[in-house]
């Protein structure tokens, strides 16, 4: 036979290739006939509409009728069912499995899509959503009846059909909204989305009963509900990537829709690269959290309304986006000013203008010229008034350091200003030499250097007010080296410039940042409602009242006191004015009107012209021979000897109270003091100094007193106690007398008997 | 005994007033003084009391001023015969003797009272020295000190307030003094009362010369 001839190599090639052959022509052979034959098994059940549902282990109900008709429309129509659903058994089908979920058991299924469509094979954009969505195939493409791209297209198309005619009634929302339902057939079909077709994104809508009109309430409400449909596609973790979509997306403000439009699909992507200033707007013309809104229109009208956003934000090339996390905006300020403005705007140029300079030292660029309304200074100086010029510096928190160390803020507040009696003055009025085109650097060695010169701008105008201040006592301590005397703005403030003679209150407030203790005694006095501290003190000339003055206040105001007072003090039998006139020169008024501790102020007068001597409270200490910071009855008169060996002195007295700040205390004329024995007796509690320096109480009863206190004088409280005992042994001496004589008497009667009786 | 008219009634009226104003003001005096130690008035009062009580012996004081000025009485009365010392001073130690020594053995008293010689060498001195000088200091010590302001260049005078305080004040204390000595002296008469009936009725009565 021929086949014997036949080696075994060539009949094992023969039989490779007649197998290969075989397997060819079965595939070239395959009829899909086949699948829709075994699929007729299948379906001879579940094509039976009305069948009751099976229910699930969670409670779904799982409807098992699958249209045939539509089934086999679909791209899956000629795929035996069984390919699918693996997990169903022929042999022993129907037997119910336990299924979980509906959810579950469409995962379950769509493991098997991707047998036939592996990942690999998956768009990025798919392998986002199996990623980080983890949902089935079946829930996006659906389970029997996925449709073919092509019937798809024809949907949309189908829709477009009536969507893309111009000029269509809009539909009228129950909120009132027009939603125009005009779709720009072009733009879509070019769109991304033009593939997913319409019924993807629009859910609620069912071809077979449209347009059957929806109940919707707004054209907001609506756009919320597909735009959830989004996320399915474009899982939040995808989107959040970018970390400034991420902002976008947490704000619940946004849709989707509102940066990618509806239908015709922005591409972002395209736009970046294109117009990254639009891209950049695309989000940052809203105001979102930790983002600087930015208008278009300031950015138009800046000095850099031709620069990219990138050329200054240099960080946001090449599609970066980075967070930035400052403490504070303060602080964002400056770094954005020192990387961004300073690149440009170097020190070098900067220090051409030193103000500018300084000023750059102190405050941020953006502080000043803002984020992105950067206006060139000719701008500025053109437009605007010449305060609002200075203020847009001076109404930041920017300092000025002494030379001393010490600052002073620079801020000046608009609304201070503007309730300031000086609101109509231009800055320069004051501020000489500055302008707009002109800012003197001034330097200062100290806050009070600062403050002098304030005055001297304040002088220009107020030259009487200034004269008056330089006899005041603010004056003299300032002059003497005390720095928080207060000038003019001291009182008056630098900016909030106020009339305080008129106003009792403010004048008190203002005194009373310094004289806080004597002002909360002023406001326990019956001269809290009617009198302010410029009443006594003055204005501007303010006068330190020493307790030997103070009755000179007290009468500007109390006229005709001498005949008020006379009415019960007097000495009878004659109501005299001088009388009143002598207690009003030797004792305060407030001694008696306070109701507060009394004490007797000594002072050294020239006998000659009654006019103090100067006395230094250096001196009567250094005559404290003890150092017990009292000067004692020999001390003083130590003292008066020293001095009346240069001079003819003598010392004074007025009674006045204790504490000078009580002097502020007056209290009512019914409650003021009548009583004489309160000064007039030698147990009066009296404290007694002399420039200050306390005395011994006993000083005022010493025999000393007589040539060295020549005219003070007060009944029992200058009594010289020596003299009581002189009283007391004349007494003695007067009884002595008559009942020594009357002794004598007694005892001499017998002579006197004999010689009557002539022996 | 013989009664001699030594007191006429401006000069009885001026002592009584003067007797009992010197008793108030020195009780006054006292009071404004001591008012922790002895109070019996407020100051307010003593001092109201006591300026009007001097105000009232300014004018008894003057009373008796004028009377003796326009009597002539007072240079015979009051003024010690300073021109004839030996005589004056001769008779102030007999009749010091006589308070001393005389009084106690029964002598008799050198004095014998006219109405032109009615003080004896001692009384003429003091009551020279009292009515012309002490008082009249005490009196204008007192309305400086009533009233120190108008009358201060009367102080000055004085050397200042002090010392015309520290004059009063001596003064009341001799005055306080003088008071005892001189109420007792009263009752040396022939009879305790004699001096004080003879300064109510003015008649002094003296035992008739052998």
């Amino acid at each position: 036979m021929g086949f014997q001839k036949l080696s075994g190599r060539t009949l094992l090639l023969g039989a490779v290739f007649l197998f290969l052959a075989l397997i060819s022509a079965g595939i070239f052979l395959y009829k899909p006939s086949n699948a829709s034959n075994l699929n007729q098994r299948c379906l001879l059940c579940h094509s039976i509409k009305g069948r009751p549902p099976k229910i699930l282990l969670n409670g779904d109900k799982m409807y098992l009728y699958v249209n045939p008709e539509k089934f086999k429309k679909s791209v899956h129509g000629r795929i035996p069912c069984m390919v699918c659903h693996v997990d169903i058994n022929v042999r022993n089908h129907p037997r119910p499995i336990k299924i979980a979920s509906k959810k579950a058991y469409m995962r379950e299924v769509s493991r098997r899509c991707l047998m036939c469509h592996p990942v690999k094979r998956l768009s990025s954009f798919h392998k986002d959503v199996l990623k980080y969505s983890k949902i089935s195939c079946a829930e996006c493409h659906g389970s029997h009846y996925i449709k073919s791209a092509e019937a798809v297209k024809n949907q949309t198309l189908a829709c477009l059909q009536c969507h893309s005619v111009k000029g269509r009634e809009p539909k009228i929302l129950k909120n009132g909204d027009k939603m125009y339902l005009y779709v720009n057939k072009e733009k879509f079909l070019r769109s991304p989305h033009a593939k997913m077709g319409c019924l993807s994104c629009h859910v609620d809508i069912k071809p077979e009963k449209h347009p059957r009109p929806l109940p919707l309430k707004s054209i907001r409400s609506y756009a919320r509900k597909v735009n959830q449909r989004c996320i399915i596609c474009h899982p939040l973790k995808t989107l959040s990537k970018h970390p400034g979509h991420a902002i976008v997306i947490r704000d619940k403000r946004f849709l989707c829709t509102d940066c990618h439009t509806y239908h015709e699909g922005q591409n972002l992507n395209l736009l970046r690269r294109s117009n990254t200033d639009a891209y950049c707007l695309m989000c940052h013309r809203y105001n979102l959290k930790g983002a600087k809104k930015v208008s278009p229109e300031e950015i138009s009208s800046s000095v850099h309304k031709l620069f990219r956003c990138i050329v200054c934000h240099t960080d946001f090339m090449n599609g970066k986006h980075p967070i930035y996390k400052f403490k504070n905006k303060k602080e964002g300020m400056a770094y954005f000013s020192k990387k961004v403005c300073q690149r440009c705007h170097t020190d070098a140029q900067l220090r051409k203008n030193p103000a500018h300079y300084a000023l750059t030292k102190k405050a941020s660029c953006i502080e000043c010229h803002g984020y992105h309304t950067v206006q060139a200074i000719s701008n500025q100086v053109k437009n605007i008034s010449e305060n609002t010029y200075c203020l847009r510096c001076h109404s930041k928190d920017i300092k000025m350091r002494f030379a001393d160390g010490e600052e002073i803020s620079l801020k000046v507040d608009r609304k201070v200003l503007i309730h300031s009696v000086h609101k109509n003055f231009r800055c320069s009025e004051c501020h000489t030499g500055y302008s707009k085109n002109s800012h003197p650097i001034h330097h200062y060695k100290s806050l009070a250097d600062f403050r002098k010169a304030g005055d001297k701008i304040c002088a220009k105008c107020h030259a009487i007010q200034y004269k008056q201040f330089l006899k005041s006592v603010h004056y003299a301590k300032r002059t003497a080296g005390d720095a928080s005397a207060p000038g003019c703005i001291g009182c008056h403030g630098y900016h909030d410039v106020k009339y305080v003679s008129g106003n009792k209150a403010l004048s008190v407030q203002i005194c009373s940042k310094c004289h806080k203790n004597e002002a909360s005694v002023l406001e326990e006095s019956v001269h809290a409602k009617t009198l302010s501290c410029i009443s006594c003190h003055g204005i501007h000339a303010v006068k330190a009242i020493a307790e030997a003055d103070v009755d000179k206040s007290c009468v500007r105001c109390h006229k005709n006191m001498e005949a008020i007072h006379a009415q019960w003090l007097h000495n009878p039998p004659f109501q005299e004015a001088t009388f009143v006139k002598l207690h009003f020169k030797k004792a305060s008024c407030v001694a008696c009107h306070t109701g507060v501790d009394k004490h007797v102020m000594l002072s050294i007068v020239n006998r000659e012209d009654g006019k103090a001597y100067g006395l230094t409270k250096e001196l009567v200490q250094k005559f404290d021979a003890n150092n017990n910071g009292k000067l004692e009855e020999k001390e003083l008169w130590n003292l008066m000897s020293t001095l009346k060996e240069k001079q003819d002195v003598t010392l004074d007295g007025k009674i006045t109270v204790v504490d000078r700040n009580a002097a502020h205390k007056v209290i009512s004329k019914d409650l003021a003091l009548r009583d004489c024995a309160a000064c007039h007796s030698p147990a009066a509690s009296f404290k007694v100094t002399l420039k200050g320096q306390p005395v011994e109480r006993a000083v005022l009863n010493s025999f000393n007193i007589i040539p060295n206190m020549r005219d003070f004088y007060a009944i029992g409280l200058t009594k010289v106690k020596v003299l009581d005992i002189v009283f007391i042994l004349a007494v003695l001496a007067g009884l002595g007398f008559v009942c020594g004589h009357i002794g004598l008497r007694i005892i001499t009667t017998p002579i006197r008997r004999k010689r009557r009786e002539g022996k | 005994m013989k009664k001699v008219y030594l007191h006429p009634l401006p000069v009885r009226i001026w002592h009584w007033i003067n007797a009992l104003s010197f008793i108030v003001l020195i009780l006054t005096g006292l009071q404004i003084r001591i008012p922790h130690v002895w109070h019996f008035m407020s100051v307010e009062t003593a001092v109201k009391v006591h300026s009007v009580l001097g105000f009232i012996l300014i004018a008894n004081y003057f009373l008796w001023f004028i009377y003796y000025i326009f009597t002539g009485k007072v240079f015979k009365i009051y003024i010690p015969p300073f021109w004839r010392p030996i005589q004056w001073i001769t008779s102030m130690f007999r009749q010091a003797r006589y308070y001393a020594y005389g009084i106690m053995v029964g002598e008799d008293n050198p004095h014998h009272p006219t109405p032109d010689r009615k003080f004896n060498p001692l009384q003429q001195l003091f009551y020279f020295f009292i009515m012309l000088v002490c008082i009249p200091l005490q009196l204008i010590t007192g309305l400086i000190l009533w009233d120190p302001a108008k009358f201060a260049s009367w102080a000055k005078i004085f050397g200042g307030l002090q010392i015309v305080d520290f004059i009063h004040v001596a003064l009341w204390i001799f005055f306080t003094f003088f008071i005892f000595v001189h109420v007792y002296l009263s009752t040396l008469g022939h009879t305790p009362l004699a001096h004080i009936v003879a300064m109510i009725t003015g008649y002094e009565e003296e035992p008739d010369e052998h």
